[in-house]
């Protein structure tokens, strides 16, 4: 069911063109640079092809989108604030339980707009900014216009092109030097109209030896037609600072999710990535991560669990510019049901770069002859002096593991989840319990009936 | 009681057990001894399902032959393997509360979750098990001790009727190996469990004090006898 | 297991490339690939391998190993390591390196009498053999 048009209080047409642009512009009255960013974009966006490698994106028409949709007037600052409708959808998915036990922060995007955003009286005091995107241009202007679109300029692919064009929502995050954020600070993003496109865009500044960890989460009810979450995240990390940023994709399986992610990462500054991707009809996504500093690491991990009509299509990328840099990139993939999961990467060591050194750990499981897998990484090493090495194994639940476990009483069912979860376990580790505990849920609940 | 009448079993074409006899009441020990090649362990997997197999294999008077690998776990029968295999990311704790919970026993202990770890601590230390073990993936990066451990603490949970040992004894120092066979033979009291032995040494028997002892060759049992037989391999080997 | 080995030497700024695209068609295939190269100064190497192994294949395993040893300065390689799988009764799989001559190696040798250059000689030698 589509919300009534009583439900937001402004829609623009279906479909896109440069009118539409200049009316997202103007609703929001942002400063003239952002509206000149974001009508470059939209030419960029019309000049770019569509990718030729990866998933299939044919089923994506651009004429039946709605591009902007805003659901409420403003920002509340209480749950109850919201409209009955949005506020029980948030119920539901259980963050406002959530960040009462155990979250720093929330932010809560609903369609375009940011509709609900809170932030700890202790972490405010220290200095920590925590706004929606839109919120961030009108308070903070000139720090958004310094990184706005720097780590991932608007030509960087078509879809990064076409956020840029029309982006609304998303999180501004600053931590100012030397603060560490105890807390986890979390988005959570909503899709809950058909055709509708979502183009939210984060910027996260974590200024020298400062340390944050941003989740977010999302989801969408299941419509015929499909929609678009086309999101772009910029980070930078500063000389000894630390980010890590959780992602659990849980798009409903019409949704097209192609997301651009890059940090720039300085001096002995460190950024993970945990992506893990249960959702969506298409996938395409590679969290990069740029070593611009002496000392830098990176780290990613990358989960995906591809079902029936889904192909995740996902892995990470990580460019070593600067000496003694290190990078990690670990990923695991389950594709059932007639699913596909492609791990795709990339790993560079740029010329100079003396003593890096990258390692990359892909394991795939398939669990039937329908499913498929894929790899494709890329390793450039284009510095005599630096260490590149990538594994990656691909094959089905052993046969061994399952009677070892069937002999112990546990059923085929039973046998087949357990090592699915062990085989998850690296990764689920790393996040918070609360997710963990989730995501083993989800997990289980995919696999339901994946055994004749 | 497990009465194997005619079992046979081939595996990819090839006749591996050719007509085993072999019976085994409650609460007795049963040794099966022979060398390398002569289908001891292909009958442990039998037993515990892995294999199908012709010929009749009785507990307690019905045929399991058809039974799934769980079913026969449910009805009470155990096989430590002689190679356990790892599953990383599944940790030992949380397998052993599974297995705990899975179980069917007849008068079921029904402990919660933190004094089922108690019980485990205790059935470790018995067993010299080091405690940080219980945190790791199941088996993963573990010795061939401690693996073999890990089998018999199994047991202890699912507390069986039948417990098959194949091999049970090679990755075990002496001081180890004392520990797990005073387990089971604490059970064997105790319970009344049935235990087959699969070895090719005799060193474990000492410890076992088998009722019986048969010998396996070419996929029969060519001999059967008391614990002179042992001695008499021990002196001659298998190719008398 | 059967085992095809594939070596390259890309000398003085050469540029050399190399690409092997493994099709498994049938079933019950055990095989490993190995590719070895080493990049002298100012050389520049790509290096593809793919193995693809198509629907309803079954009983096959096969790994592809490719080992990049880059050997003086401006030395470059891009690898590439590629795996399409359709089928769930195989295991495919593959191991990537590109780095330096190992350091322990090295000293073994050396402490052993030899010169670094001699042992560096020996090195390559055995890693090519």
């Amino acid at each position: 069911m589509a919300m009534k048009n009583k439900a937001y209080v402004f829609r623009a047409k279906k479909g896109l063109d440069q009118g539409v642009v200049e009316q997202i512009s103007a609703k929001k009255q942002e400063p003239e640079w952002m509206r000149d960013f974001r009508l470059r974009a939209y030419k960029i966006f019309l000049e770019k092809p569509m990718p030729t490698w990866g998933a299939d994106l044919s089923g994506i028409n651009f004429e039946e989108i709605y591009y902007y949709l805003k659901p409420n007037e403003k920002v509340e600052r209480s749950w109850d604030d919201l409209p009955k409708e949005i506020r029980d959808t948030y119920d539901k998915i259980g963050i406002p339980e959530a960040e009462k036990k155990y979250l720093g922060g929330v932010k809560a995007q609903y369609e375009s707009e940011v509709v609900y955003g809170s932030l700890k009286k202790s972490l405010e005091k220290k200095g920590i900014i925590f706004c929606g995107m839109d919120e961030a241009l009108l308070k903070y202007p000139e720090m958004v216009k310094r990184y706005f679109g720097t780590i991932i300029p608007s030509g960087d692919n078509k879809f990064a092109a076409l956020n840029s064009a029309v982006w609304s929502g998303g999180s501004f995050i600053y931590v100012p030097k030397n603060i560490k954020v105890g807390l986890p600070l979390q988005a959570y993003f909503r899709i809950n109209s058909a055709n509708m496109g979502q183009f939210e865009r984060t910027l996260i500044i974590v200024d020298e030896r400062a340390e944050v960890h941003y989740v977010e989460g999302c989801s969408a009810p299941i419509y015929s037609d499909d929609s678009l979450h086309a999101a772009v995240v910029e980070v930078v990390v500063k000389k000894g600072g630390k980010c890590r940023y959780t992602t659990i994709q849980n798009w409903s399986t019409n949704v097209y999710n192609l997301v651009t992610k890059r940090a720039w990462v300085e001096e002995n500054g460190l950024m993970e990535w945990v992506d893990g991707n249960l959702g969506s009809k298409v996938t395409m996504k590679y969290p990069a991560v740029v070593l611009a500093g002496e000392g830098a690491r990176g780290e990613i991990l990358s989960m995906a669990v591809a079902g029936k009509g889904q192909n995740l299509d996902n892995g990470g990328k990580c460019i070593h510019l600067k000496p003694n840099t290190t990078s990690r990139i670990t990923a695991k993939s389950i594709s059932m049901k007639g699913g596909r999961s492609s791990y795709r990467g990339l790993i560079q060591i740029s010329p100079g770069a003396k003593n890096a050194r990258s390692k990359v750990m892909c394991d795939a499981l398939i669990l039937d002859g329908k499913s498929r897998s894929d790899t494709y990484p890329t390793n450039k090493v284009l510095e005599s002096e630096a260490i590149v090495e990538h594994e990656a194994t691909v094959s089905k639940i052993g046969e061994e593991q399952l009677f070892y476990l069937r002999s112990r009483g546990f059923s085929p069912k039973e046998a087949e989840t357990m090592i699915v979860n062990g085989f998850m376990e690296p990764i689920v580790k790393e996040l918070p319990m609360e997710y963990a505990v989730e995501l083993n849920r989800l997990i289980g609940l995919q696999m339901e009936g994946s055994l004749g | 009681m497990l009465k194997i009448g005619n079992l046979e079993v081939k595996i990819e074409g090839k006749k591996v057990l050719a007509g085993l006899n072999l019976e085994i009441k409650d609460g007795e020990v049963v040794a099966v001894m022979g060398p390398n090649g002569s289908g001891k362990s292909t009958l442990a997997y039998t037993l515990a399902g892995k294999y199908p197999n012709t010929g009749k294999i009785l507990w307690n008077k019905n045929d399991i032959s058809d039974l799934k690998p769980e079913e026969r776990a449910h009805l009470g029968i155990f096989l430590a393997n002689q190679s356990p295999v790892a599953i990383p990311g599944l940790s030992v704790n949380r397998f052993l509360w599974n297995l705990y919970k899975v179980r069917k026993v007849e008068s079921p202990k029904s402990l919660g979750v933190m004094e089922f770890r108690k019980w485990i601590e205790k059935k470790v230390e018995n067993l010299g098990i080091g405690g940080e073990l219980l945190k790791r993936g199941l088996n993963d990066g573990f010795s061939g001790g401690e693996r073999k451990k890990m089998e018999i603490l199994q047991m202890l949970v699912l507390e069986p009727k039948l417990v098959i040992l194949d091999e049970i004894d090679s990755g075990l120092d002496v001081d180890a190996l004392k520990r797990v066979t005073q387990v089971v033979v604490d059970e064997v009291k105790n319970r009344k469990m049935a235990v087959l032995v699969i070895t090719h040494y005799s060193r474990i028997l000492k410890y076992l004090k088998p009722d019986r002892v048969a010998i396996l060759k070419a996929g029969k049992i060519e001999r059967t006898g008391g614990w002179e037989l042992t001695e008499e391999i021990e002196r001659d080997g298998y190719e008398k | 297991m059967r085992q095809q080995v594939i070596k390259l030497k890309v000398g003085k700024l050469e540029s050399k490339g190399v690409a092997k695209i493994w099709r498994i068609n049938k079933s019950n295939i055990k095989k490993r690939l190995v590719m070895r190269a080493v990049v002298e100064e100012g050389g520049y190497l790509e290096m593809k391998g793919k193995i693809v192994i198509g629907k309803n294949i079954a009983d096959v395993d096969v790994f592809l190993e490719q080992r990049v040893l880059l050997m003086g300065v401006g030395a470059r390689a891009v690898v590439i390591p590629e795996l399409e799988i359709e089928s769930n009764e195989v295991k495919a799989g593959h191991a990537t390196s590109v780095g330096q001559i190992d350091q322990e190696q090295l000293f073994y040798l050396t402490s052993r009498g030899l010169t670094r250059e001699l042992a560096v000689k020996l090195l390559i030698e055995a890693f090519l053999a």
